[in-house]
């Protein structure tokens, strides 16, 4: 065994089902199709994994609930825990104005868990450690959050970039701070999601490729590989718990981003 | 690295987009109410249990009639 696969290697992006403009290539003009050539609506193994992870989610959801009763059975008191845990969360960061937003908050905890989770499964594919799909999350929690501030403030909502008893000479320093910080919030939330499930599973690839080599090179070195083999165990228990951490701390960010934006400091 | 090769951007972004959306809207039409109403019914149930003296059903009579409320 000598060939080495590279531990980025599970995070390429392959089409299940190839779906682009190139049918269109008798229709529309030679230049036209080299311009929209990046326009690609194929379902690729990380719609799969998200296809997969919210399916999941919703059987499991539906066969527990499916026969509630007051007195909870072990599944629908998992669910219920779920729900409880979101309520707390809102309820702590926002306080009660916040439960508007509870469908959201809870439909992206639940998403990110699933997802993330189902990435721990061997040999499938954990959308979130992609930068895109975690920018698309971060940046409509960004952009709602401006949204939610402007509307129920209007242009008081810039008082949010000035915090209150600033000496005058201070301020302009201050505002720009405060801007800057602000602004980086959108990005922040989704390269720390990204990054987390990345770094996370190269790890494991990587300790995985060591135990395997040391594994099948044969004597002595056999029995010492049961020692990362022993650590690879190790790490999966840490990044299921990085994967549970991940989904609250994007909940938790989320929330007081929210809550800037309802409640001005 | 995969996650700087601009072309699966669109690809990616598609699919995310239309999936969170399928799964929000299955969550808000059926999972939270249905949570939402189990809890809202157990709390209801345990109130008045507690003022069971002052009503004039027995308590089996009050957990029939809320059980029938969750179908």
């Amino acid at each position: 065994m000598t060939t080495i696969f590279s531990p980025l290697e599970q995070y390429n992006i392959n089409p299940i089902l190839s779906l682009n403009l190139s049918f269109l290539d008798f229709v529309l003009p030679f230049d036209s199709l080299l311009l929209l050539g990046w326009v690609d609506f194929s379902f690729t193994n990380s719609s799969l994994a998200i296809l997969l992870a919210t399916t999941l989610f919703v059987f499991l959801a539906r066969f527990s609930l499916a026969s509630s009763s007051i007195v909870p059975t072990p599944w629908q008191s998992f669910f219920e825990m779920i729900y409880e845990f979101v309520h707390t969360i809102i309820e702590e960061q926002i306080g009660t104005k916040g439960f508007k937003y509870f469908t959201f908050i809870f439909t992206l905890f639940t998403f990110i868990l699933s997802v993330n989770l189902l990435g721990m499964i061997p040999y499938s594919f954990t959308a979130t450690s992609h930068i895109v799909v975690t920018f698309g999350l971060s940046m409509a929690v960004f952009i709602g959050a401006t949204i939610v501030g402007f509307a129920s403030h209007g242009l008081h909502f810039f008082h949010l970039l000035m915090p209150s008893g600033v000496p005058a000479p201070l301020l302009p320093l201050i505002i720009t701070i405060e801007f800057v910080s602000y602004l980086t919030r959108g990005f922040s939330l989704g390269i720390r999601l990204a990054a987390n499930m990345f770094a996370g599973h190269t790890l494991l690839k990587i300790i995985a490729t060591f135990a395997w080599q040391m594994l099948t090179a044969g004597g002595l070195l056999s029995i010492a590989g049961l020692a990362p083999l022993a650590l690879l165990f190790a790490l999966i228990g840490l990044e299921i718990v990085i994967a549970f951490l991940q989904a609250y701390v994007f909940t938790v960010l989320t929330c007081s981003y929210l809550n800037d934006s309802i409640n001005l400091h | 690295m995969p996650q700087l090769d601009s072309l699966t951007y669109f690809t990616q972004s598609f699919w995310f987009v239309l999936l969170f959306l399928a799964f929000y809207l299955v969550i808000a039409n059926e999972i939270v109410p249905h949570i939402a109403l189990i809890l809202k019914t157990r709390a209801k149930l345990l109130k008045s249990g507690l003022n069971s003296s002052k009503v004039t059903g027995s308590k089996a009579d009050i957990e029939t009639l809320i059980l029938s409320n969750l179908k």
